[in-house]
């Protein structure tokens, strides 16, 4: 859409279409009880609002009532195309709770003061290590060897198939260079990172030798809807990255605690009520939520500094 | 043949049948044209209708799938006010075909994106008519105006509204694929119904031209040949039996009308042969009748005037032929008729010569011929029928054998000439009738030539016969009595009561003139009876008041027509009854004529008088040509020897042998002979001689009134 040079007669409209875009935000979809100590306001990254919406709506639904002893009369749902907007949203107080992979956590935490509440388990897994694999004839043998080749990442907010993987590699002292297109090739120094988009993008430019490695979560790899079988037996492991955990659920830093206290308590005990069944498997296919033990709260340190790093290194 | 009015023609009345069928037919193809046409309009405007609703629900339908979808799509752009992708999205549809409009609009229904890329419109309301209703409706919503077809559906993030947007389709495309189709179907339709149409003329066209073949075929077949079968009914009914009909060869039933219509013809032909052949012919002798030969009388008069030829008329009756009607029956009479018939064709054509020679019979016993003569000496018309009359009265002469009797008949003949006595046909006949009356009078059994005298002799007749009439009660008649005596003593015995008649301008007329008439006319059935009392009443009186009249007898003369008549005896006995006389006294004098038609009827009529005492003579008795052997079958007390025989007695052998033979034969059978007419002496003394009962006559008494033979009594 935006490929082709704006051509004068349009220009005007896209200023306009930008400046819209901003007081959109504000004016057409104003949270007009914003900072309402009575709504607890959910939020959540999301490409498809529409879609999304369903999904969250179930849970909220079953939150809200329980949570009127905490003066919560009303529930709402606020979703944001990108992390900008969504760490704008926390700062501004205008939401209470977001719900989001690791990554996107530990970034709301290091741009908006979030606060980590739980961890959220999903399809009954609540941690993964991501994988880096190669083609077995590729020759690549150890994570070493993959200097100055390419890997192929999902896309820069994933946690299991960018930061993890990438920390990782940055860890081991290597450098990262982006390249526009899987035929590109990095310096020989560094890796060249292509984005993806999906996994089965990145199993299939591995396998059609478009790029010498990928990385993705180790359940993703296990997915033959992701990594079919036929792949899979072309392709092999060369190295994994450390636990952690794949989702979280984070509230505004300033959010009361009394709010924050009976949202966590009452997330903690939904896993064990029926009536929350149907609700969690809308979100996002959610079996539990699980407190933030010391362990997790350090693996989820590490990993914020390594969204920083690679922020720093890789953008 | 007649010409019939206009419409009362059998051709005229089929063709107006025809036109009227032909018009109902027209009216009806033109009302199913008219309906047709009707239906096509009606056609054209359910199929634009049904093509509008059809098309209509397909763009409603995929309007309102192209507005769901458009809502859809939109919500995740309008979420985050990406009017760069609401563009994007609206363009493609701006491109899809008939879409006028996409409005993408907020909650309030003010305009965020209008599809026309420069969003000239941002931030404004709707201001166009469908819009209220779009941003009310809750749900999709679709509206139509003249023009266009708006389709709305809100976009809606899960229970939040984002706005919605409007679709706007435009009708025109739609509307004119609908005339054009529309246009297409009536066209097809006017074509078919032209089609339809010059099938139909065809077939209207084709039924008028069999409708003119069935009228021509009408006018052969029916209508002409009755119009000549009407001619020749004219022709027939003016008189004209001959009228030629005409043949038909056909087999249908016009053919077997004209056939028997034709032998109808002949058959009215044979009728009227054999009407005219009963008109003019006698059925019972096949002679012409009275018609045809006046018909031909005044013909050949008509031929004959002025040419100078001669004919005759000859008028034959037979005598006393009523007489064998009356006694013997019409059977005989017809027998006797037919013999005459023949008889008298017979004489003419022996004697008629030519064959022109008319015979006819003019019913009853009248014979008529008409006779032309020639011109060589002896064979004019006069000659020729003096010679067939002579020959007709001796050949009619002849006695007639008939079951086995034989009968005597005569026939009279009156003969009269053209041009001499008369010049038409009615005064020839009439004079052809005095001619043979006067032949009647003469003695019958002969002919006369009518002559001017005739006339006057019958004038006289008639006239005497209405002086007749009613003369006896003028006392015109009266009775007179001549003495019978007996002949051995000369004592008076008796007297015959004799009819005188004075006239009162011509005097005494003669018993033989005026009985006859009396007798010919009827009027002596009124006399006889007068006379007879008569006479009874003066022989009681000699009875009573004369010592020498008792036992005297009075003697009456009846004609045949009283015996004829049936009632004599009743009359006698009544008469007898009145005056008191008895029967003994009473004579009853008949002539032999006057019996000899029915001797069975006229013996029966005598013996029952003679039964009641009253005594039968025959008068006369000598003259008749019946003689001696009626004496045998016929009762009689006596008879009357004629005065002819009589008179000559003295000076006639054979009149007084006769006269002998008859007292004889007489007094053999018991019977009593009167002599009359006794003039002399010496035949009164002859008579005694021969035995004579009875006599009278001028020498022994005079015929006296009443007053005056009372004397004789004295």
């Amino acid at each position: 859409l935006h490929a082709r040079e704006p051509d004068l007669r349009e220009l005007p409209i896209r200023l306009l279409a930008c400046l819209l875009v901003l007081i959109a935000g504000i004016a057409v979809f104003p949270v007009r009880a914003a900072n309402d100590p009575h709504v607890l306001v959910l939020g959540c990254l999301s490409s498809d609002p529409k879609s999304d919406y369903d999904q969250l709506k179930p849970l909220l639904d079953y939150v809200v009532p329980r949570m009127a002893g905490v003066g919560i009369r009303e529930g709402r749902i606020l979703m944001a195309r990108d992390l900008q907007q969504m760490g704008s949203y926390m700062r501004r107080g205008r939401v209470d709770w977001v719900t989001g992979s690791s990554a996107t956590g530990m970034t709301l935490q290091s741009r908006a003061s979030a606060r980590p509440l739980l961890v959220t388990e999903r399809d009954g897994v609540a941690r993964d290590h991501s994988v880096f694999f190669v083609r077995r004839d590729s020759g690549i043998a150890t994570m070493r060897d993959l200097r100055g080749r390419s890997i192929a990442f999902r896309d820069q907010t994933s946690t299991d198939a960018y930061f993890v993987p990438a920390t990782q590699l940055l860890e081991q002292g290597m450098s990262l260079q982006r390249l526009l297109s899987p035929k590109d090739h990095p310096e020989s120094s560094s890796i060249g990172f292509v984005l993806g988009g999906t996994e089965l993008n990145i199993a299939t430019w591995v396998h059609r030798r478009l790029v010498d490695s990928g990385a993705m979560s180790d359940a993703d790899w296990r997915n033959p809807q992701y990594v079919p079988p036929s792949f899979r037996t072309a392709l092999k492991v060369i190295g994994e990255s450390g636990e952690y955990p794949l989702a979280m659920e984070m509230v505004r830093g300033d959010l009361d605690a009394k709010v924050q206290a009976r949202l966590q308590a009452i997330l903690l005990d939904a896993a064990n009520d029926p009536d929350a069944r149907d609700a969690l498997l809308h979100y996002a296919r959610t079996t539990r939520f699980l407190p933030i033990d010391p362990a997790t709260g350090e693996t989820l340190a590490r990993l914020r500094a390594a969204i920083v790093h690679v922020r720093a290194e890789a953008e | 043949v007649k010409a019939f009015p206009a419409l009362r023609g059998l051709h005229a009345k089929f063709s107006l049948l025809v036109v009227a069928t032909l018009l109902l037919m027209l009216a009806v193809v033109v009302l199913m044209l008219q309906r047709q046409s009707a239906l096509q309009r009606e056609m054209v405007d359910v199929s634009r209708a049904s093509m509008r609703t059809l098309v209509s629900d397909h763009l409603r339908v995929h309007g309102e799938a192209v507005a769901a979808q458009l809502a859809e799509s939109l919500a995740n752009p309008l979420y985050y006010f990406d009017l760069d992708e609401i563009d994007t999205i609206t363009r493609n549809v701006m491109r899809q075909p008939d879409v006028a409009y996409v409005i993408v609009y907020d909650p309030r229904g003010d305009i965020i994106h209008d599809g026309a890329g420069e969003i000239a419109a941002y931030s404004q309301p709707m201001d166009d008519p469908l819009a209220y209703e779009a941003v009310a409706a809750q749900g999709p919503r679709t509206q139509w105006s003249e023009s266009i077809l708006d389709v709305s559906s809100p976009i809606r993030v899960g229970p939040q509204r984002l706005g919605g947007v409007r679709v706007g389709y435009s009708l025109d495309s739609v509307r004119n694929d609908e005339v054009r189709a529309t246009n297409a179907l009536g066209k097809r339709l006017r074509e078919v119904g032209a089609r339809d149409f010059i099938g139909i003329a065809i077939l209207l066209m084709s039924l008028v031209v069999l409708a003119a073949l069935a009228s021509l075929v009408l006018q052969r077949a029916l209508v002409r040949p009755i119009r000549q079968l009407a001619g020749v009914a004219h022709e027939i009914e003016a008189g004209n039996y001959g009228a030629t009909v005409p043949q038909s060869r056909r087999n249908d039933e016009i053919g077997e009308l004209i056939r028997a219509f034709g032998r109808m013809g002949a058959s009215i032909v044979r009728h009227d042969r054999d009407i005219r052949r009963m008109a003019y012919t006698d059925a019972l002798t096949g002679l012409a009748n009275r018609l045809a030969f006046r018909e031909s009388l005044d013909q050949r008069l008509l031929q004959l005037r002025g040419v100078g030829r001669q004919l005759a008329l000859l008028f034959a009756d037979i005598d006393d032929f009523k007489r064998i009607n009356d006694t013997l029956g019409h059977d005989v009479g017809d027998e006797v008729l037919l013999q005459f018939a023949n008889r008298i064709r017979d004489a003419v054509a022996r004697h008629g010569g030519a064959e022109d020679t008319l015979l006819a019979r003019f019913g009853g016993d009248e014979f008529v011929m008409l006779v032309e003569g020639g011109d060589q000496p002896g064979r004019d018309a006069r000659a020729v029928a003096s010679r067939l009359a002579a020959t007709l009265v001796e050949e009619l002469a002849r006695p007639i054998t008939v079951n086995e009797r034989q009968l005597f008949l005569g026939t009279s003949i009156g003969i009269t000439m053209f041009p001499d006595d008369a010049a038409g046909a009615a005064m020839l006949m009439k004079n052809g009738d005095i001619a043979m009356y006067q032949a009647k009078v003469a003695g019958k059994s002969c002919y006369r030539f009518y002559s001017r005298a005739m006339d006057q002799a019958v004038e006289r007749r008639v006239r005497m016969e209405q002086d007749l009439r009613g003369a006896w009660d003028r006392g015109e008649l009266s009775v007179v009595y001549q003495p019978i005596l007996r002949v051995a003593d000369r004592k008076l015995v008796g007297a015959e009561a004799l009819l005188r008649w004075h006239h009162p301008k011509q005097g005494v007329i003669a018993p033989s003139v005026f009985i006859d008439v009396a007798e010919q006319s009827g009027l002596i059935e009124v006399i006889g009876p007068e006379v007879l009392r008569v006479a009874c009443r003066e022989a009681v009186r000699w009875q009573e008041d004369f010592a020498k009249g008792a036992g005297m007898f009075v003697s009456v003369n009846v004609s045949p027509r009283q015996l004829r008549s049936g009632t004599l005896p009743d009359q006698v006995a009544g008469v007898l009854r009145d005056t008191g006389l008895p029967a003994l006294q009473l004579h009853l004098e008949l002539t032999e004529t006057a019996v000899i038609g029915d001797e069975i009827q006229a013996s029966m009529l005598l013996s029952r008088l003679r039964s009641t005492g009253v005594k039968v003579w025959l008068d006369d008795f000598g003259t008749g040509f019946s003689g001696l052997s009626h004496l045998r079958r016929v009762p009689v007390d006596g008879v009357k020897i004629d005065r002819s025989f009589v008179a000559d007695i003295l000076h006639d052998a054979d009149d007084l042998a006769l006269t002998t033979a008859i007292i004889a034969m007489a007094h053999s059978l018991g019977i009593t002979v009167v002599a009359e007419g006794v003039e002399k002496e010496g035949q009164y003394a002859l008579l005694r001689e021969r035995g004579c009962d009875l006599a009278q006559g001028f020498w022994l008494g005079h015929p006296l009134v009443a007053e005056e033979f009372v004397r004789l009594l004295e």
